[in-house]
């Protein structure tokens, strides 16, 4: 393995050449992506079966779709996107040209997670070529098919020296990350994204981190609760839980719990059938490590529907928690499982106390009937993002921005922001070298008159 | 932790929602519109026990255009703070979405000792707007008007939101122990790098205002006399103590001939034959700065000026010629009132020499020829840029300001820094019916659902699909 000083080094050459930088390059390399993702979608198909168990409709409309999308947009709007913004002027500079240009910010690096491994790193990439950057990609090691194949068919379709993979596990991040970048997009947990702004400090290096936490979803008794509950169902139990904006919890009021588990449960039966272990739509958890840590949430807990667990296959019954402790440890992290807690609130006041409470999180979610309570959780509450009666759905509006505030993170990505997120906007006055008769106003020796022009 | 007690009274101020409505913003903006007024002349005179900063300097910069600011603040807050309504395909027709300007929460902005109003003033203005409390850490280097933000600004704003903390390293550090929702920080780049570390600790975000050399290109085609006094203004302006001053001029030598004269003229016409003399020449901030002004004068020749009082920390305009890459003055950010002219062959070199540097917060140009202007402003990369002139670029409130790695992360002024201070949150409202749209997206997964999911998301280019 070549050494990552190297890499970045060759990265940067291929920069400073200055060839990422025409739109018609920037579009021909999206266009290569394009036809990667076209032309090898049964091997991308084949390694997100094998890292998590998806299965084809699944796998395509989760990860392949909406990078194909991604790769639309961008390659339609990237002129205008890449166009420089004149601005207002002022008296002063009305004979002026002063605009903002979208330039890149030169070699970014993009550390991907597991849990949806392949349009973790596309999407991010996409976003950083048409910004004009070269990228180095660090696919997560977790989920190693999908990281092997990204090394294999990146350097098939697109340029060698600017966008470079890179893989391995802890100790070979921790290297990549002492190289000087110009941006950092990081998707994966709290704690290792610490780790990666305290190394980004030491270049004055601008960070993304996509990061997590616990989503809350509050149920209003006055809602449709079986179409609450099968939105709610879809986002939760989708890829096995392990979804960074999955509804975590529920906070409902105490007579409506026991109504939203036998929705959740006709729900579970009607998309996996009588015996999920069998459903080839039902994913499994990613390793053993991860079986053991969700498993151990059970402990103590009132299982009310599910529970069944086998190591063998990492294999976890969507399962539904009631009257659970705000105390206990299910509620202590983020759960990143198919395991849903119902805490009970007597109150939307009580909802809202609860979440502000806790860490500002990736997502919240809110189901009722009732437009002036949503506005109210909304208004007295903060999160990445939110959708109001659905789950998940925001992170598929392009153009809305996709990230954390607090611990669930910081910046955003998708869409135009992506593009945003790895440009430098730079601000541009350019002035006529005549009229030197306006500039005598500013010049000394001053008089407070002339500040009152 | 000293100030913990301080920073969960903002905090508990922070979540009893008081910030938010935008009668409450608009009042505290108000009320700092009504310090900049009655202050003025306490603010005129402290920055000049702080640096000799002459008044006309001070009005400028620290009055003048925080107001601006503070105008274009209070004009379009109403408009800022709007939910911006996106696009949305064929299946959210009826739902609603839109991009909601939460505040943070509590912020911190710690600001330098060069422009002691204006660099708190300008970041609070944005804060405050964004709808958050803060907490103001001014410098202890610029004393006089620590002592006087310290004093009056209580008495303008809302104690139980916003809060003054003074002191130097030491308590800075303390401070920055305690977990803020996010931390503007202007000054240097290793203390920034300190500010970042810390902040990350907290996963805090954070703008980081820094610095470094300002390069200033001047072409062979070029109005001398109207570059020698954009080019003398923007360097000695406040005794050239400015993060976006012309740091070091880049020209052929025939060019150095022909601008020495002219800057010597231009240094008369505006500070008169004895500059120490005028009442619009700036002094240095401190005895410290001013011994390593000092020893940057042995760069080059001393063409114009040179000469330096200790006890009046008086550094005359000094333009030093043949300044060699190698040179004192080349080896750091100078702010001082001193111009380096270091000689190249061409504009070529000119751009190879400022990209073989680290990336400053400006780069001048100057040229009668738009085309050179534009090949440097093409050719390098800086947090902004300005053509024939100097510094006015940040005098624009619709221009983002801001520098790009050594020189920071992050920009504001204007709108910019209601968005620095705000977080964007991605909001969907959807309808509870059309239920039956929804259902090509649930378990069980098949070939025909996912066709159905492809049309509604429009995916315009189709593959070969070797499912379908």
């Amino acid at each position: 393995m070549e050494k990552m000083q190297q890499i970045v080094g060759r990265a940067r050459a291929a920069f400073k050449s200055g060839r990422s930088r025409p739109l018609e390059f920037r579009i021909q390399q999206l266009k290569a992506l394009e036809r990667m993702v076209q032309e090898k979608e049964k091997e991308i198909l084949a390694a997100l079966k094998a890292d998590l168990n998806k299965n084809g409709p699944n796998a395509y409309s989760h990860e392949i779709l909406g990078v194909l999308r991604e790769l639309a947009l961008t390659m339609e709007k990237l002129p205008s996107w890449a166009a420089p913004h004149p601005v207002k002027k002022d008296l002063l500079t009305m004979r002026d040209k002063a605009y903002i240009g979208y330039e890149p910010l030169g070699v970014v690096l993009v550390i991907g997670a597991w849990n949806y491994p392949f349009v973790l790193v596309m999407q991010p990439l996409i976003g950083a070529i048409a910004a004009g950057n070269a990228v180095v990609v660090k696919p997560s090691e977790v989920s190693e098919n999908t990281a092997r194949l990204v090394a294999e068919l990146l350097p098939q379709y697109l340029d060698k020296d600017l966008y470079v993979v890179v893989t391995g596990g802890v100790p070979e991040t921790t290297e990549l990350l002492t190289q000087r970048f110009d941006h950092i997009l990081y998707t994966g947990n709290s704690a290792v994204g610490r780790i990666v702004m305290a190394a980004a400090a030491k270049h004055l290096t601008p960070v993304t981190l996509e990061l997590g936490g616990k989503s809350p979803c509050y149920i209003d008794k006055d809602c449709d609760l079986a179409v609450a509950c099968r939105r709610i169902t879809w986002g939760k139990y989708m890829n096995c839980g392990q979804t960074c904006i999955a509804p975590d919890y529920i906070l409902c009021d105490p007579s409506i719990q026991s109504k939203v588990v036998e929705n959740i449960k006709a729900t579970l039966k009607e998309f996996y059938g009588e015996d999920v272990k069998s459903s080839p739509d039902y994913e499994r958890i990613v390793n053993q490590r991860h079986f053991k840590r969700v498993k151990s949430l059970l402990e103590g807990q009132k299982i009310a529907y599910g529970g069944e667990t086998d190591e063998a296959s990492c294999f976890i019954a969507p399962t539904i928690l009631t009257d659970v402790s705000p105390e206990s440890k299910v509620m202590e992290e983020e759960i990143f499982g198919p395991m849903l807690p119902i805490v009970t609130v007597k109150s939307v006041e009580e909802a809202i106390e609860f979440i502000n409470l806790r860490e500002k999180p990736l997502a919240l979610y809110v189901f009722s009937n009732k437009k002036q309570l949503i506005r109210r959780v909304i208004a007295e509450t903060s999160s990445g993002g939110m959708t109001a009666n659905d789950v998940i759905m925001h992170s598929v509006v392009p153009d809305l921005p996709f990230g954390g505030v607090g611990h669930s993170g910081m910046g955003a990505y998708h869409g135009k922001h992506s593009f945003e997120t790895f440009s430098h906007r730079r601000a541009c006055l350019i002035k006529d070298l005549r009229w030197e008769v306006l500039n005598k106003l500013r010049y000394p020796p001053g008089s407070m008159e002339m500040m009152h022009l | 932790n000293p100030y913990a007690g301080l920073v969960s009274h903002l905090r508990a101020s922070w979540l009893s929602g008081k910030t938010r409505p935008m009668e409450y913003r608009m009042a505290q903006l108000e009320a700092l519109g009504r310090f900049l007024d009655d202050k003025k002349q306490e603010i005129l005179e402290a920055t000049e026990l702080d640096m000799g900063k002459p008044s006309f300097e001070a009005f400028f910069s620290e009055i003048l255009l925080c107001k601006n600011e503070l105008n274009v603040t209070l004009n379009n807050l109403s408009h800022w703070m709007k939910d911006e309504h996106v696009d949305k395909n064929l299946v959210m027709q009826l739902d609603s979405a839109f991009i909601r300007k939460d505040p943070y929460g509590v912020v911190l902005i710690i600001a330098p000792w060069n422009y002691p109003i204006h660099l708190f003033l300008v970041p609070l203005i944005g804060a405050i707007a964004a709808g958050n409390c803060a907490i103001i850490k001014p410098s202890e280097i610029s004393k006089n008007t620590e002592r006087l933000v310290a004093e009056s600004l209580s008495c303008y704003l809302d104690n139980d939101c916003f809060a003054v903390v003074t002191g130097g390293v030491p308590e800075t550090t303390r401070l920055l122990e305690n977990k803020f929702d996010y931390i503007f920080f202007t000054g240097s780049s290793p203390v920034g790098q300190i500010v970042m570390t810390a902040a990350a600790k907290h996963l805090t975000p954070v703008t980081l205002e820094l610095g470094g050399k300002n390069p200033c290109y001047v072409s062979d085609t070029c109005d001398v006399t109207n570059v020698a006094r954009r080019v003398a203004w923007g360097r000695f302006f406040n005794a050239g103590q400015t993060c976006i001053a012309p740091d070091y001029l880049l020209c052929t030598i025939e060019m150095q001939e022909k601008l020495m004269p002219a800057l010597r003229e231009a240094i008369t016409e505006f500070f008169g034959p004895s500059p120490r003399e005028s009442p619009d020449f700036g002094r240095i901030v401190s005895d410290k700065q001013f011994q390593r002004l000092r020893g940057l004068l042995c760069s080059g020749r001393v063409a114009i000026g040179g000469q330096t009082d200790e006890a009046e920390r008086y550094i005359a305009p000094t333009v030093l010629a043949d300044v060699l890459p190698s040179d004192p003055a080349m080896q750091e950010e100078i702010f001082g009132p001193i111009l380096p002219i270091v000689v190249v062959a061409n504009m070529d070199e000119a751009i190879d020499f400022i990209n073989a540097r680290p990336r400053p917060l400006a780069v001048y140009a100057f040229s009668c020829d738009s085309k050179i202007v534009n090949q440097v402003l093409e050719r390098t990369s800086s947090g902004g840029f300005c053509g024939n002139d100097t510094l006015m670029h940040l005098t624009l409130t619709s221009l983002p300001f801001g520098g790009i790695g050594n020189s920071g992360l992050g920009k504001y002024h204007g709108k910019f820094t209601f968005d620095t201070f705000s977080h964007h949150r991605g909001c969907l409202h959807r309808n509870m019916g059309l239920e039956t749209l929804n259902t090509p997206r649930y378990p069980p997964y098949t070939q025909q659902k996912l066709g159905l999911l492809m049309t509604t998301f429009e995916v315009k280019r189709r593959g070969t699909c070797t499912l379908l």
